[in-house]
């Protein structure tokens, strides 16, 4: 495995380019968002890359008063564990004019764009 | 594989901690703080100490860096409590790092190495204004994948309420009544952040704003609370607050030199999970909580059931109701009614945080874990003063990292 692959940087650079990369273990096939070195479930070394398609439902939210300083400008915005189709979490900026979504409802991903970053994103559907 | 006893035996043979406040010690460094619980410490040892007795140090700090600019911490803290050359280790597990601290004197003394070591911890949190804090406290989260999207660290227990409330269909009114209970505790404790109950806070601040309650609940309810990371508003979360404590342990076969009332530690678990809570299927539990309990409960050979006095951590209500579930005292789902029945009261089933809990007792991170075997420590030889639990036998401390990627937990008999 290239060192370069599965890290952050390639999260970040999928984030970037608009896309949601994590990575699949050719072992046991489990796949891992954001991408890992190594296997969490069969300890397998071999991975390759998966891009996921960022459809998903909210697991959990919460509208964000006391807010990072990095968010400030933000507040009060919305948070979220979103559990994505092909059956794994993440979290995200809930698009939703800083008010509570429903546990449950289906969203998709979206990426905004600042100046130094791309900040993953999901906006109800 | 993990044993299901040491080596060696340890007890707790003196405890000491400052009182946990926001103003009380803004002149005052880490070094300081932590050397005032550490000298508390050995003059509570019945037959009495000097803290150059001790083989080593075992110190839980979780942000120095930030908070004080200061790093080396636990070189610094030999230093200042004055026991070179003994060799002195910084352990950091975000909100856990004292519990870990405490564990790790454990095993160094169950090891055969030292006989006497002194474990702790201290946080001087009051350095930063809020939002600085915000950002430290999210740095025990994962920074790139869930504080960059925005999560602080209270959003992230908002994120377990979320789901719970979802999931078993609880309500706000039952984080609530968490907060008001803690106080109630809190209002015994001499040490306590906040020494008043809730409509006590009621009262002052609706004072202060030309408001009055009728009770606690329309006060809970009011502007006056207002909304940290919804649904947790400000009386869910604990306080950002500055202390220390400290702990002495020895090998059981030399405590009697010290005193003739040991508490023994005869349980001690820790467990890990994953650093996102995003990566777990389920979130309303802390699998941690559960495997770091079962072990410690196995190494005691006792029953969740045998527990009379716990030190469970609530940074956040709900924290408290899942953590009274997650180690065995409450079936899921069940944790909530249970404290509104009065089951976690310092009369009920088990006390639940009878010293006022992190909510009420303050929170100095990097303290936290050890101040709970203080608790532990007065309440198992009877002196916990007016927010003792009567006969109480066995007691608990359960200390959680972050949203539970650590957890520390341990057993005590009297």
């Amino acid at each position: 495995m290239k060192m370069t692959e599965h890290t952050v940087k390639s999260f970040m650079e999928g984030l970037a380019n608009e896309t949601l990369k994590g990575s699949k273990c050719t072992n046991c096939s489990k796949l891992m968002l954001p991408p890992r070195p190594i296997c969490p479930s069969c300890g397998g070394k071999e991975m390759e890359s998966h891009e996921f398609n960022g459809e998903g439902t909210v697991k959990a939210c919460s509208v964000i008063h006391i807010a990072l300083t990095r968010f400030q400008d933000m507040r009060p915005h919305c948070v979220g564990i979103v559990w994505l189709k092909e059956g794994v979490g993440v979290s995200g900026l809930i698009l939703s004019d800083g008010k509570e979504v429903e546990v449950g409802s289906k969203v998709e991903a979206v990426f905004l764009k600042e100046e130094d970053r791309t900040v993953l994103a999901f906006k109800p559907v | 594989m993990i044993a299901l006893s040491l080596h060696r035996k340890v007890s707790v043979i003196g405890a000491g901690m400052t009182r946990f406040h926001h103003k009380l010690h803004l002149e005052k460094q880490g070094r300081e703080l932590f050397t005032e619980a550490a000298l508390e410490a050995a003059e509570s040892v019945d037959n009495g100490f000097t803290l150059k007795e001790a083989d080593a140090l075992y110190l839980g700090y979780f942000s120095s860096d930030m908070f004080e600019g200061q790093a080396h911490i636990s070189a610094l803290m030999a230093d200042w409590i004055g026991i070179n050359p003994k060799p002195a280790v910084r352990v950091e597990g975000a909100c856990a790092s004292s519990g870990m601290a405490v564990n790790m004197g454990v095993l160094a003394i169950a090891s055969g190495l030292y006989d006497v070591v002194v474990v702790g911890g201290v946080e001087k949190m009051r350095t930063l204004d809020t939002s600085k804090v915000t950002d430290t406290l999210a740095m025990a989260a994962d920074v790139s994948y869930e504080v960059a999207m925005g999560f602080t660290f209270p959003g992230l227990y908002a994120a377990i309420a979320s789901a719970y409330f979802n999931k078993y269909g609880s309500t706000w009114e039952q984080l609530a009544n968490i907060s008001i209970k803690n106080h109630e505790n809190g209002a015994l404790n001499k040490k306590a952040h906040y020494q008043e109950t809730i409509m006590d806070i009621a009262k002052k601040l609706g004072e202060r704003k030309q408001m009055s309650f009728s009770d606690e609940m329309e006060f809970l309810n009011s502007a006056l609370n207002p909304m940290v990371a919804s649904p947790l508003r400000l009386f869910d979360c604990c306080p950002i607050s500055d202390g220390a404590a400290a702990v002495i342990l020895a090998a059981d076969d030399v405590a009697k030199k010290y005193t003739d009332t040991p508490v023994k530690i005869v349980g001690i678990g820790q467990a890990s999970d994953t650093m996102a809570l995003h990566d777990r299927e389920d979130i309303t539990a802390l699998m941690a909580s559960r495997v770091a309990s079962r072990n410690a409960y196995d190494m005691a050979g006792i029953k969740a059931k045998d527990v009379s006095v716990a030190c469970v951590h609530d940074c956040f209500t709900i924290a408290e109701i899942v953590a009274t579930e997650d180690l065995g005292f409450f079936p899921k789902g069940q944790g909530g009614k249970a404290a509104m029945e009065g089951r976690t009261g310092l009369d009920g089933d088990v006390a639940v945080n009878a010293d006022g809990g992190l909510k009420a007792k303050g929170h100095p991170v990097g303290a936290t874990g050890a101040a709970m075997v203080y608790d532990i420590f007065k309440q198992l030889r009877g002196e916990a003063g007016d927010h003792q639990v009567a006969d109480a036998e066995v007691g608990i401390a359960h200390n959680v990292g972050a949203a539970g990627a650590t957890v520390t937990m341990q057993v005590y008999r009297r």
